[in-house]
């Protein structure tokens, strides 16, 4: 007896609550899903800033989301965007993997979907484009700056985090440009600290056990650096040139004091701007390559972020 | 003349007992100390001479210091059958809220440094008490409650320091968690620095050692652990102590918190929020205390944090990569609590 009434309730609410909506909405103006991976960090607070600022030039409205690391709760997010009946989705998946089906749905309810800083790494789905740092190119000027601060010969460490795609090219990057412009640089330790700070200090500590005449130590992220150069003050250590990744306050703090050599620098404000400019381009009928690269400079004592 | 002979036969007993553990006690310890002395040998073959160098183990010590903070508070919880899961997430909000603390305050030098760590150690007693008070009023798992914490303390941590890490505006502390303040003294004997961290650990685990063995508190923890009805029979307030134990593991996450914020000059939301408990859990179960509660010794912990320290100073000396090592601590972990069962039923028989 009850079942159906409820039913009938919640029928009835649906319908109302679909007419609300069909009503409000303006054909004029376009809305875009956002479902951000985790809103808490910096990088992607940066990220939405140069979003927001973009689409307030076209005056396209956001419907910003944030998954908190959780892809059941980014697919049920696409799930709502797509019941909202939005224009375009953009995600920075949670789960690079898991991501496939919440944009194979979107994909047949017809809905164009792009991907900012992280990729769809499943075999499901069709992206329109995707638009993150060039990290390859960001880990090779991250390389440009060890040789520059170690020289010719010498042996550094790597704090890695390899379970991370984007670190994974940067990486990659960074050894196949550490090859190219300073062979005699020899990479001595490569281990995985999870980009945490308190990991990095421990495990660096070790590393200087192990190598007297460590000459640099390149940090995949601040963190990691950062943890690194503790360790590296602790043990008492001099001449050993720290990079980072990213730039963050703290990090160009220790590098405005000399404590760390720099930093290779991602725009996170840039890729939001992207993203905003390829839906455009997108809505306008126009072509948009399925990868978009933003650049990475670099910071360091001597110039400000280049 | 009856009563006599039985009062000495029981004292012959009572004898034969007490030297029968203290024979127990002081092979478990030469075992321990025989074997870990043969493995260091070996290592430091592979090592290259690496590893048994003064450095590398004074080293291995400073690595060691947080997790076995965090397991000497650990370390009563367990003893009482409890368990808290919040320890990890409770570094990272003690550090958040010391490094906002620090920074708002107008003052500087010593009492900067005492009003902080006070501001850390209080909010780690407060969250220990409301981790307790579930427990003992309405006899809730701490498992269930403890992790309630943790979610808690991560939410809280990140928010009020909106997911950034937050560098502290004064040198003041810097000192304390890279120095070595007994410096002058190590240096005019020759000896290597002993860095400030290993020094509060040593106390730490001498306070925690001695509370636990030497007063009536400590006795009532083990009571309540071996069997709480009986403790609660025998007049033990069992809510205060149970509450004591959780209060003392929050104490100790905020000295673990001070520390970190110390060492990095900045109070970070991602600090301790990594495997740091369930390494400490892993510290506390290795060195011999039994998750069942009632047995177990800070002593213990402090090696059984030391193993684990060294097979990660190993692995990284080794150059062994990290997924392989996740995979070795693993092991030694469970071979560590499958040779302790062993050993103990060997005794338990002869």
């Amino acid at each position: 007896m009850k079942t159906p009434r409820l039913l009938a309730a919640a029928v009835v609410l649906g319908a109302l609550l679909a007419a609300c909506s069909s009503s409000t909405s303006q054909p004029a103006t376009k809305v875009i899903g956002v479902s951000i991976q985790d809103l808490e960090a910096q990088f992607y607070q940066q990220m939405e800033a140069g979003m927001q600022a973009e689409a307030a030039k076209y005056g396209y409205k956001l419907l910003m989301v944030d998954a908190n690391r959780d892809s059941a709760k980014q697919q049920s997010q696409v799930e709502d965007f797509i019941a909202k009946n939005v224009d375009a989705i953009v995600l920075t998946p949670a789960d690079s993997q898991a991501i496939g089906s919440a944009i194979v749905e979107a994909n047949n309810a017809h809905i164009p979907v792009f991907t900012a800083d992280i990729a769809n790494a499943s075999k499901q789905g069709h992206v329109i484009a995707h638009i993150a740092s060039n990290n390859a190119q960001g880990g090779a000027e991250a390389a440009a700056l060890m040789c520059a601060a170690v020289g010719k010969t010498g042996e550094i460490a790597i704090i890695d985090q390899p379970e991370v795609t984007s670190v994974q090219d940067r990486v990659k990057g960074f050894k196949t440009a550490l090859a190219r412009h300073c062979p005699g640089v020899k990479i001595v330790a490569d281990v995985d600290a999870g980009g945490q700070r308190d990991k990095a200090n421990s495990d660096t500590g070790d590393i200087l056990q192990a190598h007297r005449k460590l000459d640099g130590i390149f940090g995949v992220n601040d963190d990691s650096a950062l943890g690194a150069l503790t360790a590296v003050r602790a043990a008492g250590r001099h001449g050993i040139a720290i990079v980072g990744y990213d730039a963050t306050p703290e990090a160009r703090a220790a590098i405005a004091k000399g404590e760390m050599y720099g930093d290779a620098v991602q725009h996170p404000d840039r890729i939001g701007k992207e993203t905003i400019d390829a839906i455009h381009a997108y809505f306008a009928g126009k072509h948009v390559p399925k990868r978009i690269d933003v650049p990475v400079g670099t910071f360091t004592k001597a110039g400000a972020a280049k | 003349m009856a009563d006599e002979q039985i009062q000495e036969a029981l004292e012959a007993s009572a004898h034969q007992e007490r030297s029968k553990r203290l024979r127990a006690y002081w092979l478990r310890v030469i075992g321990a100390l025989a074997g870990l002395v043969v493995v260091a040998i070996v290592i430091n073959v592979f090592a290259k001479g690496t590893f048994l160098a003064w450095g590398n183990i004074v080293q291995v010590l400073r690595q060691i210091s947080y997790n076995c903070i965090m397991g000497v508070g650990q370390t009563f919880v367990i003893i009482t059958a409890g368990i808290d899961l919040s320890i990890g997430s409770l570094v990272s909000l003690t550090g958040v809220v010391m490094a906002l603390f620090a920074n708002a305050m107008h003052f500087g030098g010593l009492p900067l440094v005492v009003a902080t760590l006070a501001v850390g150690v209080a909010v780690g007693a407060l969250a220990g008490y409301v981790n307790a008070l579930p427990v003992v009023r309405l006899n809730l798992p701490p498992f269930i409650t403890t992790l309630a914490m943790m979610m808690i303390a991560v939410g809280l941590s990140y928010k009020i320091s909106h997911g950034r890490p937050i560098p502290l505006q004064s040198g003041d502390f810097q000192g304390i968690g890279i120095g070595a303040f007994l410096g002058g003294l190590t240096r005019a004997m020759h000896v290597h620095d002993i860095p400030n961290p290993v020094i509060w650990m040593i106390v730490i685990v001498a306070v925690g050692s001695i509370l636990l063995t030497k007063t009536r508190f400590g006795r009532y923890v083990f009571a309540l652990g071996g069997n709480e009805e009986a403790a609660r029979l025998a007049g033990v307030n069992v809510r205060r102590i149970k509450t004591l134990v959780y209060v003392i593991s929050g104490v100790c996450a905020g000295i673990v918190g001070f520390l970190y914020m110390a060492l990095f000059s900045s109070g970070s939301p991602q600090t301790g929020t990594g495997d740091e408990m369930l390494e400490a859990i892993a510290a506390v179960v290795v060195g011999g205390t039994s998750l069942m509660g009632g047995r177990g010794s800070i002593v213990g912990t402090f090696f059984g944090a030391l193993l684990i320290g060294m097979l990660y100073n190993v692995m990284n000396l080794l150059n062994i990569e990290s997924y392989t090592q996740k995979i070795v601590l693993g092991a030694v972990i469970l071979l560590a609590v499958v040779l302790d069962e062993t050993r103990k039923r060997y005794l338990a028989k002869t």
